[in-house]
């Protein structure tokens, strides 16, 4: 007590709240950024992968799905045929395995088919689109401009619309009966389909250009390349072995068969033959074919004979069978681009007799149905490539325009081409096809708080089933729990976990969690870089900062 | 298998309060703000000098919202020993008493002290903030300095090695002591809820990296005081009435350690003078305390 009675001790005075701004002591600042992971970066959909893994961690299917449709709106085929370069680049593969990310697409795709509410159209615009061709590119624009409320027509001059999916992939890998439901789930959201219709014959260009406010060709590429040696015209085009084939035709009067060319539509002709009981003997000119390496793999374990280094100079026909003379090749030296041509070895020809020779060497695209003014002197379209513009109220896009690719990079030329269709009809200006920024680097990644983990894989059919049935379809999809195991080693590469590291670390309380995300405090932030070093997946970035 | 969900796990609840003047990445602030959030606010606390001194701060400017008591080095265990014991009498029996004593309080000028409140079993959860030297008066070498380590009072590398502080307080027949890190985060503040339920003296070691004192960017905290573990040149374990047990990822190390301790020593400045023989030297004694203590556990079964 002093002496006027006032009392001292104790005394209790409460803090501020903070001893005071350490923000001067700073010299780097963390800043939270989301980044692009190499699943979406090298995805030719850019499907949002990351996002979808931490909706289905959440054990939230539905939303997972939905972000899927976004960018995908048929997972439920490219979870069956995309050689996915999302698992080829996926960071964890460079940890232990990659994340079975085609199989997590098949499954959500199998969900969606099963819950056709994702489709619906809620708006509604006169505007009227046609599409000529209803391969992978054409469905996915007609899907995206319906979606927007335009009035879309598909011509397609086949009895079945599909394309590609329906007539080129064999049924072992897409099973028919998802492409009918795709179809009849496009029918149920109004889109019209004019089949049989043949554009430049029953229909010219020009009255489809006059009739609707745009067109979109997306005829494909369908057209065997030729490759110029003796006795090409006895040759059978690849392609229309497996239209044959997926039209319901099983029986061929050959026993002997001769592929030429080891690229993914050879192989899948001659596994599809194969599974028909005949012999299949596949010749290819370089090291390696262009073919899926799955698929290869599978082809090779069915114990098709692959000729690899062999190259077919001259087809005879010799009483009623045909008489193929090959030369081995070597490896050539490479050319200015680093490709590297297989060069015949002379004196190295031997003879074989089969009973047909098919030919798969690669397709071009078909312009023969396309107007003069449209082509330039080599035949070819004279399009826009950065655009997909054509001319007046026409625009292609898909393998007419890229030559073959896969199904997904098909598909993803159609959404780009309708966003610019949709541009177009709203008299703006025309966008190149937009492509994200580069992708997270495994370095980047902290693995500490990554135990290693096998990948699921999926099961695949015996050899024996897989040869004895067609229709059969040969890898299975995932189970859900097989899904959540999967999800759990996804590391998120660029998109917040939501786990909380970088807020637990900070030795100055900085990071607060506000709606369930971290947010720096900057005041208090003295730039000691822990949360950008700790972070697992790379979400926070240092920025230096310079006082002038 | 995934990253536990950090803030479902240790609650959002803070008492060490931002703006405090550690230093830039200081790993003792870290352990302070992990220890407080999981004592909660029913605590008491004694610091000694040191750097938490100073990072406490005092009056308004205070960094900590619970009572401190800033007393002199060998004062801190007589004194939570008092407060204890008062409580006691109030029947507060739900208020924690906690020191937060560095290693020079702990290894060097308290331990008299605090081995005479381990011996009296004073109801004291005693946390030893060990940054491996006087950090706060400029990185002189105390009891706790590793083997090799340079500090400003041995240029050269400290001959001689670290008080094994766990088994000297194991003899003392304490009922909980246990080893922790800031890297491990849940480890730690399971570890202080953990000891708070036992009655009597209880001690939790924890290694703090310091980056002005070990000589190492600030922002490599963590990873230093990870690659500590995961060379095992820090083992992560207790004991509960002196049975041993690791705890992960230690426990998963008796064998082998995934890592050398020449990558942990070469992260930092203060053993980058370290011959290869020197590093092979410390490695061999590493691997002796690994064997020593597999040779305990197994009797221990």
């Amino acid at each position: 007590m002093t002496l006027t009675g006032e009392v001292l001790f104790p005394i209790s005075i409460p803090s501020e709240g903070s001893a005071g701004p350490t923000w001067t002591w700073r010299f780097i600042r963390p800043e939270i950024k989301e980044k692009v992971s190499p699943c979406t970066y090298y995805c030719p959909l850019h499907n949002r992968i990351p996002h979808i893994m931490e909706k289905l961690r959440d054990n939230d299917v539905n939303e997972a799905a939905k972000i899927l449709v976004e960018t995908d709106p048929f997972p439920f085929i490219t979870g069956r045929v995309c050689p996915a370069f999302c698992e080829e680049n996926c960071n964890r593969g460079k940890y232990d395995e990659p994340i079975s990310i085609k199989a997590i697409t098949r499954f959500l795709g199998d969900y969606i088919l099963d819950n056709q509410s994702f489709w619906k159209v809620d708006r509604s615009n006169n505007k009227k689109v046609a599409i000529v061709g209803s391969g992978p590119s054409g469905l996915t624009a007609a899907y995206y401009l319906r979606k927007e409320g335009l009035k879309v027509t598909i011509y397609e001059r086949e009895d079945k619309a599909g394309g590609m999916l329906r007539f080129g992939i064999p049924p072992y890998r897409l099973p028919k009966k998802i492409v009918d439901r795709l179809i009849d789930w496009l029918i149920s959201i109004d889109i019209k389909f004019e089949l049989g219709v043949e554009v430049g014959k029953d229909v010219s260009i020009e009255e489809l250009s006059n009739n609707y406010d745009a067109i979109y060709l997306a005829t494909g590429a369908s057209l065997e390349k030729t490759i110029r040696i003796e006795g090409e015209q006895y040759m059978i085009p690849g392609l229309e072995i497996l239209k044959k084939v997926n039209s319901g035709v099983r029986n061929f009067p050959w026993k002997n068969i001769a592929v030429i060319g080891g690229g993914n539509v050879g192989i899948d002709v001659a596994r599809t033959l194969t599974r028909l009981g005949l012999n299949v003997t596949v010749y290819e000119k370089e090291e390696r074919g262009m073919a899926i390496e799955e698929e290869l793999n599978r082809a090779i374990e069915e114990k098709i004979k692959i000729n690899f280094l062999t190259m077919p100079i001259k087809v005879e026909k010799v009483n009623g069978k045909y008489v193929v003379t090959c030369v081995k090749t070597r490896p050539g030296e490479p050319d200015e681009l680093g490709r590297r041509f297989s060069v015949p070895i002379e004196g190295t020809e031997f003879k074989v007799e089969f009973d047909v020779v098919i030919k798969a060497v690669g397709e071009v695209p078909d312009t023969r149905y396309l107007p003069k003014q449209l082509l330039d002197e080599r035949n070819q379209l004279k399009v826009d490539f950065e655009t997909g513009y054509v001319s007046k109220n026409i625009f292609a896009g898909g393998d007419l325009v890229t030559g073959p690719s896969f199904v997904a990079q098909a598909m993803e030329y159609g959404k780009q081409i309708a966003k610019n269709i949709m541009r177009y009809l709203r008299g703006e200006p025309l966008q190149p096809i937009d492509k994200p920024e580069p992708p997270v680097e495994f370095e980047k990644i902290n693995t500490a708080f990554f135990k290693h983990a096998k990948r699921v894989k999926q099961k695949i059919l015996p050899i024996n089933n897989r040869l004895s049935s067609l229709e059969m379809e040969e890898v299975a999809g995932l189970s859900a729990e097989e899904v959540y195991y999967e999800v759990e080693r996804c590391f998120s590469c660029g998109h917040c976990l939501k786990c909380g590291i970088c807020w637990i670390y900070c030795p100055d309380n900085t990071i607060r969690w506000v709606n369930d995300e971290p947010e720096v405090y900057y005041d208090y932030c003295k730039g000691c870089g822990i949360c950008a070093t700790e972070c697992p997946t790379n979400t926070i970035d240092i920025i230096v900062e310079r006082f002038e | 298998m995934s990253i536990p969900n950090m803030i479902r796990e240790s609650g959002l609840e803070e008492y060490m309060l931002s703006g405090h003047p550690a230093c830039t990445g200081c790993g003792a602030a870290l352990s302070l703000r992990l220890v407080l959030k999981a004592a909660g606010k029913n605590t008491i606390l004694v610091i000694p000098a040191g750097c938490s001194s100073i990072i406490a701060g005092i009056g308004r400017k205070a960094s900590i919202n619970v009572p401190v008591l800033h007393i002199a080095f060998a004062a801190a265990p007589p004194s939570a020993s008092g407060i204890s014991r008062a409580l006691s009498v109030l029947g507060k029996k739900d208020t924690n008493v906690l020191i937060w004593a560095g290693d020079g309080a702990t290894f060097d000028i308290g331990f008299g002290s605090m081995s005479g409140a381990a011996e009296r079993m004073e109801n004291i959860l005693y946390i030893c903030n060990d940054n491996e030297a006087y950090m706060n008066t400029g990185i002189q070498k105390s009891g706790a300095t590793p083997t090799g380590a340079w500090t400003t009072t041995t240029v050269r590398g400290r001959e001689g090695r670290k008080k094994d502080l766990f088994s000297i307080m194991l003899d003392h027949r304490i009922p909980y002591i246990a080893t922790a890190s800031p890297a491990y985060p849940l480890d730690l503040m399971n570890k202080v809820r953990k000891a708070l339920k036992f009655k009597g003296f209880k001690l939790i070691h924890i290694l703090n990296p310091c980056p002005p004192g070990w000589r190492y960017d600030h922002n490599l905290t963590i990873e230093v005081a990870r690659k500590a573990v995961l060379s095992g040149a820090w083992i992560l374990m207790e004991a509960e009435y002196g049975k041993i047990k690791l705890n992960p990822p230690s426990s998963e190390m008796i064998e082998s350690r995934p890592i050398k301790v020449a990558e942990y020593l070469l992260m930092q400045g203060r053993f980058k003078h370290l011959t290869k023989e020197r590093i092979d030297e410390i490695q061999r004694m590493i691997d002796e305390d690994w064997n020593k203590l597999k040779i305990i556990i197994e009797l221990q079964k």
